[in-house]
Protein backbone atom coordinates (compact mmCIF):
# COMPACT_ATOMS: atom_id res chain seq x y z
CA UNK A 1 0.00 0.00 0.00
CA UNK A 2 1.59 3.23 -1.04
CA UNK A 3 1.77 6.10 1.38
CA UNK A 4 1.75 9.70 0.44
CA UNK A 5 4.49 10.51 2.92
CA UNK A 6 7.96 9.02 2.88
CA UNK A 7 9.69 8.64 6.24
CA UNK A 8 13.44 8.97 6.27
CA UNK A 9 15.50 6.35 8.02
CA UNK A 10 19.14 7.11 7.51
CA UNK A 11 19.33 7.15 3.76
CA UNK A 12 16.62 4.53 3.52
CA UNK A 13 13.14 5.75 2.85
CA UNK A 14 9.83 4.23 3.70
CA UNK A 15 8.35 4.59 0.28
CA UNK A 16 5.83 1.86 0.71
CA UNK A 17 4.06 0.65 3.80
CA UNK A 18 2.45 -2.68 4.48
CA UNK A 19 -0.51 -2.38 6.82
CA UNK A 20 -1.39 -6.03 6.62
CA UNK A 21 -4.53 -5.47 4.58
CA UNK A 22 -3.11 -6.88 1.40
CA UNK A 23 -4.46 -10.21 0.21
CA UNK A 24 -1.04 -11.62 0.99
CA UNK A 25 -1.47 -10.81 4.64
CA UNK A 26 -4.65 -12.77 5.19
CA UNK A 27 -4.80 -14.47 8.56
CA UNK A 28 -3.31 -17.95 8.72
CA UNK A 29 -5.60 -20.94 8.63
CA UNK A 30 -4.40 -22.04 12.04
CA UNK A 31 -5.13 -19.84 15.07
CA UNK A 32 -2.11 -17.76 15.97
CA UNK A 33 -0.15 -19.11 18.89
CA UNK A 34 -0.73 -22.73 18.02
CA UNK A 35 2.73 -22.80 16.55
CA UNK A 36 4.52 -20.04 18.35
CA UNK A 37 7.16 -20.25 21.03
CA UNK A 38 9.16 -17.67 22.83
CA UNK A 39 11.99 -16.80 25.17
CA UNK A 40 13.47 -13.74 26.77
CA UNK A 41 17.17 -13.49 27.38
CA UNK A 42 19.67 -12.42 28.88
CA UNK A 43 17.89 -14.36 31.61
CA UNK A 44 16.90 -17.30 29.42
CA UNK A 45 13.36 -18.40 29.92
CA UNK A 46 10.45 -19.79 27.97
CA UNK A 47 7.16 -17.98 28.23
CA UNK A 48 4.56 -20.58 29.24
CA UNK A 49 1.94 -18.41 27.63
CA UNK A 50 3.17 -19.49 24.24
CA UNK A 51 2.55 -23.16 23.47
CA UNK A 52 5.50 -24.72 21.70
CA UNK A 53 3.81 -27.49 19.80
CA UNK A 54 4.24 -27.71 16.07
CA UNK A 55 1.21 -26.93 13.96
CA UNK A 56 -1.08 -29.78 13.08
CA UNK A 57 -2.37 -28.33 9.86
CA UNK A 58 -2.02 -30.79 7.03
CA UNK A 59 -3.97 -29.53 4.05
CA UNK A 60 -5.20 -32.11 1.63
CA UNK A 61 -3.49 -30.11 -1.07
CA UNK A 62 -0.14 -30.49 0.65
CA UNK A 63 1.73 -32.12 -2.25
CA UNK A 64 0.76 -29.37 -4.65
CA UNK A 65 1.55 -26.69 -2.11
CA UNK A 66 4.99 -28.18 -1.54
CA UNK A 67 5.56 -28.25 -5.26
CA UNK A 68 5.69 -24.45 -5.19
CA UNK A 69 9.10 -22.85 -4.75
CA UNK A 70 9.93 -21.76 -1.22
CA UNK A 71 9.08 -18.17 -0.49
CA UNK A 72 11.44 -15.58 -1.90
CA UNK A 73 12.79 -12.54 -0.02
CA UNK A 74 10.57 -10.04 -1.79
CA UNK A 75 7.54 -12.20 -1.00
CA UNK A 76 8.37 -12.70 2.67
CA UNK A 77 9.30 -9.05 3.18
CA UNK A 78 7.38 -7.21 0.47
CA UNK A 79 7.54 -3.68 1.89
CA UNK A 80 10.14 -1.36 3.30
CA UNK A 81 7.59 -0.07 5.79
CA UNK A 82 5.25 -1.99 8.06
CA UNK A 83 2.28 -0.71 10.04
CA UNK A 84 0.85 -3.06 12.63
CA UNK A 85 -2.73 -3.20 13.87
CA UNK A 86 -1.81 -1.27 17.01
CA UNK A 87 -0.70 1.64 14.84
CA UNK A 88 3.03 1.14 15.40
CA UNK A 89 5.23 1.59 12.36
CA UNK A 90 8.53 0.05 11.39
CA UNK A 91 11.10 0.53 8.69
CA UNK A 92 12.96 -2.37 7.16
CA UNK A 93 16.56 -1.21 7.14
CA UNK A 94 18.28 -4.35 5.91
CA UNK A 95 17.49 -7.54 4.05
CA UNK A 96 19.74 -10.52 3.54
CA UNK A 97 19.12 -13.89 1.90
CA UNK A 98 21.01 -17.05 1.09
CA UNK A 99 20.31 -20.58 -0.04
CA UNK A 100 23.13 -21.78 2.22
CA UNK A 101 21.08 -21.54 5.39
CA UNK A 102 23.70 -23.04 7.67
CA UNK A 103 26.21 -20.39 6.71
CA UNK A 104 24.35 -17.49 8.30
CA UNK A 105 23.24 -19.05 11.56
CA UNK A 106 25.10 -20.04 14.74
CA UNK A 107 26.68 -23.51 14.80
CA UNK A 108 23.93 -25.15 16.87
CA UNK A 109 21.17 -24.08 14.54
CA UNK A 110 23.39 -24.83 11.53
CA UNK A 111 23.71 -28.47 12.56
CA UNK A 112 19.99 -28.63 13.09
CA UNK A 113 18.98 -27.21 9.72
CA UNK A 114 21.47 -29.37 7.85
CA UNK A 115 19.74 -32.60 8.85
CA UNK A 116 17.10 -34.23 6.70
CA UNK A 117 16.82 -32.67 3.29
CA UNK A 118 17.85 -29.40 4.79
CA UNK A 119 16.89 -25.80 4.46
CA UNK A 120 16.24 -24.28 1.04
CA UNK A 121 16.47 -20.58 1.81
CA UNK A 122 17.19 -18.27 4.71
CA UNK A 123 16.06 -14.66 4.58
CA UNK A 124 16.52 -12.12 7.36
CA UNK A 125 15.27 -8.57 7.66
CA UNK A 126 16.09 -5.93 10.25
CA UNK A 127 13.34 -3.56 11.36
CA UNK A 128 13.39 -0.46 13.50
CA UNK A 129 10.56 1.69 14.82
CA UNK A 130 9.95 5.29 13.84
CA UNK A 131 11.86 6.51 16.89
CA UNK A 132 14.69 4.15 15.99
CA UNK A 133 14.92 2.72 19.48
CA UNK A 134 14.27 -0.96 18.86
CA UNK A 135 15.89 -3.38 16.46
CA UNK A 136 13.99 -6.51 15.52
CA UNK A 137 15.45 -9.12 13.19
CA UNK A 138 12.95 -11.49 11.60
CA UNK A 139 14.43 -14.56 9.93
CA UNK A 140 12.57 -17.03 7.73
CA UNK A 141 14.09 -20.49 7.25
CA UNK A 142 12.21 -22.40 4.56
CA UNK A 143 12.52 -26.14 4.14
CA UNK A 144 11.88 -28.57 1.34
CA UNK A 145 10.00 -30.92 3.62
CA UNK A 146 7.38 -30.16 6.23
CA UNK A 147 8.89 -32.70 8.61
CA UNK A 148 12.23 -30.89 8.58
CA UNK A 149 10.54 -27.61 9.43
CA UNK A 150 8.59 -29.34 12.21
CA UNK A 151 11.70 -30.92 13.65
CA UNK A 152 13.59 -27.64 13.66
CA UNK A 153 10.66 -25.79 15.17
CA UNK A 154 10.23 -28.37 17.94
CA UNK A 155 13.90 -28.24 18.84
CA UNK A 156 14.08 -24.47 18.73
CA UNK A 157 10.95 -24.19 20.86
CA UNK A 158 12.53 -26.41 23.50
CA UNK A 159 15.71 -24.32 23.62
CA UNK A 160 15.21 -21.02 21.82
CA UNK A 161 18.33 -19.47 23.28
CA UNK A 162 20.73 -22.13 22.03
CA UNK A 163 19.03 -22.40 18.65
CA UNK A 164 18.34 -18.77 17.93
CA UNK A 165 18.99 -17.18 14.57
CA UNK A 166 21.51 -14.38 14.21
CA UNK A 167 20.33 -10.83 14.77
CA UNK A 168 21.50 -8.54 11.98
CA UNK A 169 23.74 -5.62 12.78
CA UNK A 170 22.38 -2.44 11.22
CA UNK A 171 24.17 -1.33 8.06
CA UNK A 172 25.98 2.02 8.31
CA UNK A 173 23.44 3.72 6.04
CA UNK A 174 20.72 3.04 8.62
CA UNK A 175 22.44 5.28 11.14
CA UNK A 176 21.57 2.94 13.99
CA UNK A 177 23.88 1.76 16.76
CA UNK A 178 25.13 -1.79 16.86
CA UNK A 179 23.46 -3.38 19.86
CA UNK A 180 26.11 -4.28 22.46
CA UNK A 181 26.83 -7.99 22.79
CA UNK A 182 25.09 -9.72 25.67
CA UNK A 183 22.15 -7.35 25.61
CA UNK A 184 18.71 -8.43 26.76
CA UNK A 185 16.55 -9.70 23.93
CA UNK A 186 13.13 -11.10 23.24
CA UNK A 187 13.11 -14.28 21.18
CA UNK A 188 10.03 -15.59 19.45
CA UNK A 189 9.45 -18.34 16.91
CA UNK A 190 6.56 -19.48 14.77
CA UNK A 191 6.03 -22.16 12.18
CA UNK A 192 4.12 -22.01 8.93
CA UNK A 193 3.61 -24.86 6.52
CA UNK A 194 7.27 -25.35 5.63
CA UNK A 195 9.07 -22.44 7.26
CA UNK A 196 10.24 -21.52 10.72
CA UNK A 197 10.09 -17.80 11.46
CA UNK A 198 12.35 -16.34 14.14
CA UNK A 199 12.11 -12.90 15.71
CA UNK A 200 14.85 -11.37 17.84
CA UNK A 201 14.03 -8.02 19.42
CA UNK A 202 16.45 -5.75 21.25
CA UNK A 203 16.63 -2.13 22.27
CA UNK A 204 19.29 -0.24 20.40
CA UNK A 205 21.02 0.71 23.62
CA UNK A 206 21.02 -2.90 24.73
CA UNK A 207 19.05 -2.13 27.85
CA UNK A 208 16.55 -4.47 29.53
CA UNK A 209 13.92 -1.80 30.14
CA UNK A 210 10.33 -1.86 28.91
CA UNK A 211 10.27 -5.58 28.32
CA UNK A 212 6.54 -5.64 27.68
CA UNK A 213 6.87 -3.03 24.96
CA UNK A 214 9.77 -4.83 23.33
CA UNK A 215 7.87 -8.09 23.48
CA UNK A 216 4.86 -6.53 21.77
CA UNK A 217 7.01 -5.13 18.98
CA UNK A 218 8.84 -8.39 18.47
CA UNK A 219 5.67 -10.45 18.42
CA UNK A 220 3.91 -7.97 16.17
CA UNK A 221 6.60 -8.17 13.52
CA UNK A 222 6.90 -11.93 13.90
CA UNK A 223 3.21 -12.38 13.30
CA UNK A 224 3.13 -10.01 10.37
CA UNK A 225 5.83 -12.02 8.62
CA UNK A 226 4.29 -15.28 9.75
CA UNK A 227 0.98 -14.24 8.17
CA UNK A 228 2.68 -13.29 4.93
CA UNK A 229 4.66 -16.51 4.70
CA UNK A 230 1.65 -18.65 5.66
CA UNK A 231 -0.54 -17.00 3.04
CA UNK A 232 2.02 -17.81 0.36
CA UNK A 233 2.70 -21.35 1.49
CA UNK A 234 -0.97 -22.17 1.86
CA UNK A 235 -1.64 -21.01 -1.67
CA UNK A 236 -3.67 -17.97 -0.69
CA UNK A 237 -1.40 -15.63 -2.63
CA UNK B 1 41.39 -16.98 -0.42
CA UNK B 2 40.10 -16.27 3.07
CA UNK B 3 37.23 -14.02 4.06
CA UNK B 4 36.82 -12.60 7.54
CA UNK B 5 33.16 -12.24 8.36
CA UNK B 6 30.69 -11.46 11.08
CA UNK B 7 27.52 -13.36 10.17
CA UNK B 8 25.40 -10.55 11.62
CA UNK B 9 26.74 -8.29 8.88
CA UNK B 10 24.64 -8.30 5.73
CA UNK B 11 27.53 -7.09 3.60
CA UNK B 12 29.46 -10.17 4.72
CA UNK B 13 26.53 -12.34 3.74
CA UNK B 14 26.29 -10.61 0.38
CA UNK B 15 30.00 -11.13 -0.21
CA UNK B 16 29.69 -14.84 0.51
CA UNK B 17 26.71 -15.12 -1.80
CA UNK B 18 28.68 -13.49 -4.58
CA UNK B 19 31.72 -15.69 -3.96
CA UNK B 20 29.44 -18.73 -4.18
CA UNK B 21 27.82 -17.45 -7.34
CA UNK B 22 31.24 -17.02 -8.88
CA UNK B 23 32.30 -20.50 -7.80
CA UNK B 24 35.16 -19.19 -5.70
CA UNK B 25 37.19 -21.45 -3.46
CA UNK B 26 37.46 -19.73 -0.12
CA UNK B 27 37.72 -20.23 3.62
CA UNK B 28 35.42 -18.43 6.03
CA UNK B 29 36.85 -17.04 9.23
CA UNK B 30 34.29 -15.88 11.78
CA UNK B 31 36.64 -13.45 13.40
CA UNK B 32 34.47 -12.76 16.45
CA UNK B 33 34.82 -16.41 17.44
CA UNK B 34 38.24 -17.11 15.94
CA UNK B 35 39.82 -13.83 16.95
CA UNK B 36 42.91 -12.83 14.97
CA UNK B 37 46.08 -12.19 16.91
CA UNK B 38 47.95 -8.92 16.78
CA UNK B 39 50.45 -10.52 14.40
CA UNK B 40 47.66 -11.68 12.11
CA UNK B 41 46.09 -8.24 12.10
CA UNK B 42 49.44 -6.65 11.35
CA UNK B 43 49.96 -9.09 8.49
CA UNK B 44 46.52 -8.35 7.02
CA UNK B 45 47.18 -4.63 7.30
CA UNK B 46 50.36 -5.11 5.31
CA UNK B 47 48.39 -6.98 2.67
CA UNK B 48 45.69 -4.30 2.67
CA UNK B 49 48.21 -1.50 2.50
CA UNK B 50 46.24 0.28 5.22
CA UNK B 51 46.73 1.52 8.74
CA UNK B 52 44.80 0.03 11.67
CA UNK B 53 42.61 3.11 12.05
CA UNK B 54 41.58 2.69 8.43
CA UNK B 55 39.86 -0.62 9.24
CA UNK B 56 38.46 0.38 12.63
CA UNK B 57 34.73 0.70 13.08
CA UNK B 58 34.82 3.90 15.05
CA UNK B 59 31.06 4.13 15.46
CA UNK B 60 30.88 0.98 17.56
CA UNK B 61 30.08 1.40 21.23
CA UNK B 62 33.40 -0.17 22.16
CA UNK B 63 35.22 2.44 20.11
CA UNK B 64 33.49 5.18 22.01
CA UNK B 65 34.26 3.53 25.32
CA UNK B 66 37.92 3.39 24.36
CA UNK B 67 37.85 6.99 23.17
CA UNK B 68 39.34 6.02 19.83
CA UNK B 69 38.45 9.30 18.20
CA UNK B 70 41.04 10.95 20.40
CA UNK B 71 43.80 8.45 19.71
CA UNK B 72 46.70 9.63 17.61
CA UNK B 73 46.90 8.21 14.12
CA UNK B 74 50.63 7.99 13.60
CA UNK B 75 53.39 5.43 13.52
CA UNK B 76 53.99 5.60 17.24
CA UNK B 77 50.35 4.70 17.93
CA UNK B 78 50.05 1.92 15.40
CA UNK B 79 50.69 -0.91 17.84
CA UNK B 80 48.15 0.48 20.26
CA UNK B 81 45.48 0.44 17.57
CA UNK B 82 46.37 -3.10 16.57
CA UNK B 83 46.12 -4.21 20.18
CA UNK B 84 42.69 -2.62 20.39
CA UNK B 85 41.53 -4.50 17.30
CA UNK B 86 42.82 -7.82 18.64
CA UNK B 87 41.22 -7.19 22.01
CA UNK B 88 37.94 -5.89 20.60
CA UNK B 89 37.43 -7.72 17.30
CA UNK B 90 34.02 -6.08 16.81
CA UNK B 91 36.02 -3.01 15.90
CA UNK B 92 37.46 -4.69 12.81
CA UNK B 93 35.85 -3.58 9.55
CA UNK B 94 34.32 -6.42 7.58
CA UNK B 95 34.37 -8.34 5.39
CA UNK B 96 38.06 -8.56 4.63
CA UNK B 97 39.19 -10.82 1.80
CA UNK B 98 42.75 -11.99 1.46
CA UNK B 99 43.30 -12.62 -2.23
CA UNK B 100 45.39 -15.24 -3.97
CA UNK B 101 48.03 -12.74 -5.07
CA UNK B 102 48.95 -11.86 -1.51
CA UNK B 103 46.96 -8.66 -1.31
CA UNK B 104 43.78 -8.07 0.66
CA UNK B 105 40.84 -5.72 0.55
CA UNK B 106 37.82 -4.63 2.50
CA UNK B 107 35.03 -6.05 0.36
CA UNK B 108 31.96 -4.01 1.22
CA UNK B 109 30.69 -3.82 -2.36
CA UNK B 110 30.14 -6.35 -5.12
CA UNK B 111 32.79 -4.56 -7.12
CA UNK B 112 35.32 -5.09 -4.36
CA UNK B 113 34.48 -8.78 -4.13
CA UNK B 114 34.93 -9.15 -7.88
CA UNK B 115 38.17 -7.25 -7.59
CA UNK B 116 39.37 -9.79 -5.03
CA UNK B 117 38.37 -12.63 -7.34
CA UNK B 118 40.34 -11.14 -10.19
CA UNK B 119 43.57 -10.89 -8.24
Amino acid sequence: MALGVAVAVGTALIAEEDDGTRPGSAPPATPRGAATASALTAVPSVDPGFPSSAPSRAPGALPSLLARPVIRPEQAFPSTGVRLADGSRYARVDLSTTVDCARDVPPGLARLVDRGEGCSRSTAALFTDTERRSQVTVTVLSFTRVEDASRVFATVSADPVTYRAIALDPPPRAGLPTVPPGSARVLRQAMTLRSVVFADGRWGDGGPARETELRARTEGLLHRVEDTVAAYEEGRT
Amino acid sequence: MEIWINPACSKCRSALTLLDAEGADYTVRRYLEDVPSEDEIAAVLDRLGLEPWDITRTQEAEAKELGLKDWARDASSRDRWITALATHPRLIQRPIITAEDGTALVARTDEAVRDALSR
